[in-house]
């Protein structure tokens, strides 16, 4: 008899499939026909017989399922339709915060995919990369990298390597053109090999992208650039003047850059001009390293190997920078988003993209727990129908597919809003991080599918513990009317996510708090020199440079006082690995920041010297000059009398107090500062607080008499420091925005459950008005829990606010603390807003006329 | 009323023909014996449910007997309604087919 049965795992897999009370049957029919065609057919035939069975039974049971689904789908589609229709007033909340929240998240999402997506457009991206230098220095955090190439070694390394189809340099071109007597100041002019075109998909318009750069002093140029020069003039054949004395002529026109490129070009010339105007030897020597080198490879190049070489092959070359240089690849794509660093451990646009990531996830996150204290608090609403449902024989799984199925829809709804919020505020955002992201990537297969899992799993996740918490409801408890809904366990979780949700908030809020406090200490720091009213102007013409331009200045009576110099206070001039007397192997590597200053920088920018005296000599050469150090630069050397002793090659007369030239980011790195020689390439100028347009103005025509090939520009000191806590300025705009947008949520979460309680609670509002308390009573009723809820939030979240402030603030070298003022203000206005929040709605509760909910008529 | 399905109506046939033998294995065995194909157990299962929820058929629990391990059988047995419905169907098969003989004849001579 035993032999006579059909494989177990078949009959196993069949019970699985049918509905319990068929089973038995089924199964056993299916036995009985083993058993007969066992004895018909034989063994092999039966087996297969009986699979085949199996399989065509089990895709007509999927086909059946699917059909009954989706028949039970537009069921739940209408009931969850007639649900968001009757509950209004919560559907909005839930809407509104689900809608903030996946609208902050696409922003983010968007902003990702943009930084991510960097010089992809490349035909053979995959093979590009930009040389990269990494340079042994002190003083910095982590490595320390540079795209910095000496200009002789493309030809070296095209003629040595077969791995390398085509290399290009790449380097600032002039700043200054000239065109039919317009001038222009332009940053984007670039002087490049004529491979160029061919590695990079940068398309012409005309012109052969092998031919249009071969000859020295011709000229591409892009679109947008040549309607600015030209209108609309066909600018082939035009000539511009580049510096006030080069004539280029135009060759080809490339079509505008795409946004999403690392190079900001607007102007390409070859390279091979640079001979022409610095000399035969600028372009082949191994000295100088201020070209940027890119290199298209062969598929396949095993760059580990490539750069093993490389060490060797610039020592052979003669290579004259540091002998512990090495050089690197970097893929083109990666230029953008880590780019050059002195830090590259402390990559701040990664940092941001991170901390944006994880600010978006927190709202997200408070907007689901905000879905899921609604809905379980208006269980007792929904109790009845879950116990219809599983009287009439709903299953839980059924039940809880049905609540998650509504929550999906509503975080689908939700998703289709935020697209439209997202169109809107776009160009705002797109201001704000100062990029160009387009509207239509959200239609990109990668970006959409993505968001539909987001907001899927946003409805999962929100939806999941209200359904598992209603599908448990007991329906013979429930119809009988003996079930408590104030069951401890939901009270507390419930509680426990409100506290969840005000713990975010207030750790937004305080880092917020934080991040401001930082900024005001910033800038309201000593930087050590003084700031107010005072301009700095670049002088790019020598004619500017001259004691004669300051006299004339001078004579107006609002300009006080001028100096030259190359450098400020605010932007150091270069930077050295000096030697000096006593200098030890190990200190060989200490990065000295420098600038060349006149006498009358110190008393003008106020900078105390410390010891020692201003500069007695005149600066001849670089033999026997007179050096002044910081004091950073002293310690860093450990000399107890600095005064005499020898520095680079001449001597050190004075030492300056510290003063901060950079931001305070960073800590006061040593800086020598010599005395100008020739002339000086910046000028500042102090002037009169009162009437400064027509100052201005003053200077302008001052300029035009000296110099026709330049534009005037000009810049004030404090706008310049401002600048540099540009950054800072934009985390705590973005973040004030952040918590707000999370107390926001949290609040109409907070007051949807309270409008839902007291609604709960009417009568025992109405009864305990009838024996004698007063509105304020009950207000404090209320809200006395609340606090204590919002205390308890406000207990968990100052921990970890600090210990995240704290890591913020531990990448500065000056900084404040948290201060407990912020913590304090943050925690009050938590409790405040949550309060009110909950009075408003109490308070309307507490004000009606108990009869009209005590009376049972 | 509702139509059924080609297959639904021939599984009623066979419940009917089968009397008071009808259960899942019977049914299988004669209905794959008259149309010449194989059936699969779902595709009769799927027929059956439909068929009991339009009331064409009941259900009954046989009793357990000796024979075959002693195991009770669903036997399944046509209601009133199904009895009609399939008087309905022969009415209308009968005024569809009237007269095919000839006419099939007619056609095929006028070629």
């Amino acid at each position: 008899m035993k032999k006579n049965r059909p494989p177990a795992a078949g009959q196993k897999f069949l019970r699985k499939m049918l509905p319990f009370n068929e089973r038995k049957y089924i199964t056993e029919g299916l036995e009985d026909l083993f058993a007969i065609n066992l004895k018909d057919r034989g063994k092999a035939l039966t087996l297969l017989w009986y699979w085949k069975e199996i399989l065509c039974t089990t895709i007509v049971m999927i086909k059946d399922n699917l059909i009954g689904s989706v028949i039970m789908l537009k069921d739940y589609l209408k009931i969850a339709f007639r649900n968001m229709r009757k509950n209004k007033f919560y559907t909005l909340i839930n809407f509104i915060s689900l809608t903030m929240g996946i609208t902050g998240s696409l922003l983010v999402l968007l902003f990702i995919d943009h930084e991510l997506n960097y010089d992809k457009f490349h035909v053979n991206q995959e093979n590009i990369y930009r040389m990269i230098l990494e340079h042994p220095v002190k003083f910095a955090k982590g490595r320390t990298i540079f795209s910095s190439t000496p200009p002789a070694m493309k030809e070296a390394m095209v003629n040595e390597f077969p791995e390398i189809i085509n290399a290009s340099r790449y380097k600032n071109g002039p700043g200054i053109i000239k065109c039919d007597n317009d001038i222009y100041a332009v940053n984007n002019f670039k002087y490049v090999d004529p491979e160029f075109l061919s590695i990079f998909s940068f398309p012409l318009f005309n012109g052969d992208p092998g031919t249009v750069l071969s000859e020295p002093f011709s000229l591409v140029i892009t679109e947008k650039e040549a309607i600015k020069l030209f209108g609309y003039q066909d600018p082939i054949g035009k000539t511009i003047i580049a510096d006030g004395k080069y004539e280029f002529t135009i060759k080809g026109v490339l079509k505008d850059l795409p946004v999403k490129t690392c190079f900001d070009i607007g102007f390409l010339a070859p390279i091979e001009t640079l001979s022409s105007i610095r000399g035969k030897d600028y372009l082949i020597n191994w000295g100088n390293i201020s070209f940027e080198l890119f290199v298209e490879l062969r598929a396949n190049t095993d760059l580990m190997e490539f750069e093993n070489k490389l060490p060797n092959f610039i020592k052979r070359h003669g290579y004259t920078g540091n002998p512990k240089d090495h050089y690197m690849f970097q893929e083109v794509s990666d230029v953008h988003l880590i780019g050059e660093e002195i830090d590259i451990v402390d990559n701040r646009r990664i940092q941001t993209l991170l901390l944006y990531s994880a600010v978006a996830f927190l709202i997200l996150l408070i907007a689901c727990l905000n879905y899921m204290n609604l809905t379980t608090a208006r269980s007792t609403v929904r109790s009845k129908e879950v116990s219809i449902r599983k009287v009439v024989g709903a299953k839980r799984l059924e039940l809880i597919k049905q609540f998650i199925g509504e929550s999906i829809i509503l975080s689908l709804l939700a998703l289709i809003i935020s697209l439209t919020v997202v169109r809107l505020v776009l160009p705002y955002f797109n201001d704000f991080i100062n990029r160009e992201l387009a509207f239509a990537a959200v239609f990109n297969a990668k970006i959409f599918i993505t968001l539909l899992f987001l907001s899927i799993t946003v409805g999962i996740v929100s939806g999941a513990y209200p359904a598992f918490y209603l599908s448990s409801f007991m329906p013979q408890k429930i119809l009988k009317g003996s079930y408590s809904y104030n069951k401890k366990s939901g009270v507390i979780s419930r509680n426990t996510l409100i506290i969840i949700q005000y713990v975010i908030s207030i750790v937004l809020i305080i880092c917020t708090f934080g991040i401001y406090d930082q900024i005001r200490y910033m800038s309201e720091m000593d930087p050590g020199f003084s700031k107010d009213c005072i301009l700095t102007i670049g002088l790019r013409d020598q004619d500017l440079s001259s004691q004669a331009f300051l006299d004339e200045l001078k004579k107006y009576p609002n300009i006080i006082a001028g100096a030259y110099s190359n450098g400020t206070p605010v932007r150091t001039w270069g930077g050295d690995l000096p030697d000096w007397e006593g200098q030890t192997e190990d200190e060989k590597e200490t990065l000295f920041l420098n600038m060349q200053v006149e006498n009358e920088f110190f008393d003008f920018y106020d900078i105390p010297i410390v010891e020692g005296e201003i500069f007695t000599r005149e600066n001849t050469g670089p033999e026997n000059r007179q050096y002044i150090l910081n004091e950073t630069a002293v310690k860093t050397i450990g000399w107890e009398n600095p005064i005499g002793k020898r520095f680079r090659r001449g001597v050190i007369v004075g030492v300056v107090k510290d003063f901060h030239y950079s931001s305070v980011r960073n800590r006061i790195k040593p800086l020598w500062i010599s005395r100008l020689s020739g002339k000086g390439r910046i000028l500042s100028l102090k002037i009169a607080s009162n009437d400064i347009t027509s100052t201005l103005k003053h200077i302008e025509n001052t300029w035009k008499k000296f110099s026709v090939n330049y534009p005037f520009s000009y810049s004030f000191i404090d706008e310049q420091i401002n600048s540099m806590y540009e950054t800072e300025r934009k985390l705590g705009t973005s973040m004030t925005f952040c918590s707000l947008i999370a107390i926001v949520i949290a609040t109409i979460g907070l007051f949807g459950l309270t409008s839902f309680i007291a609604e709960q609670k009417t009568k025992e509002i109405s009864i305990r008005k009838v024996l004698g308390a007063t509105v304020p009573n009950i207000l404090k009723m209320f809200s006395g829990e609340v606090s204590l809820w919002i205390f308890l939030a406000t207990i968990i979240a100052v921990p970890s606010a600090w210990f995240i402030t704290a890591k913020w603030l531990n990448s500065y070298a000056y900084r404040t603390h948290l201060s407990l003022l912020s913590v304090v203000s943050a925690a009050l206005i938590a409790q405040l807003i949550a309060v009110v929040a909950v009075c408003m709605h109490v308070f309307k509760t507490a004000r009606k006329n108990p009869i009209d909910s005590l009376r049972y008529e | 009323m509702n139509e059924i399905s080609k297959l639904d109506e021939n599984v009623l046939l066979i419940i009917l023909s089968l009397k008071d033998n009808a259960y899942i294995v019977t049914i299988k065995t004669k209905l794959e014996k008259y149309l010449n194909k194989n059936i699969s157990l779902g595709t009769l299962y799927l027929s059956l449910k439909r068929l009991t929820r339009d009331g064409y058929i009941f259900t009954k629990i046989g009793e357990a007997v000796s024979k075959q391990g002693g195991r009770a059988k669903k036997y399944y047995r046509l209601t009133p309604s199904g009895v009609m419905k399939l008087k309905e169907i022969r009415r209308l098969h009968m005024l569809m087919w009237k007269n095919f003989d000839n006419l099939a004849d007619k056609a095929l001579e006028n070629r």
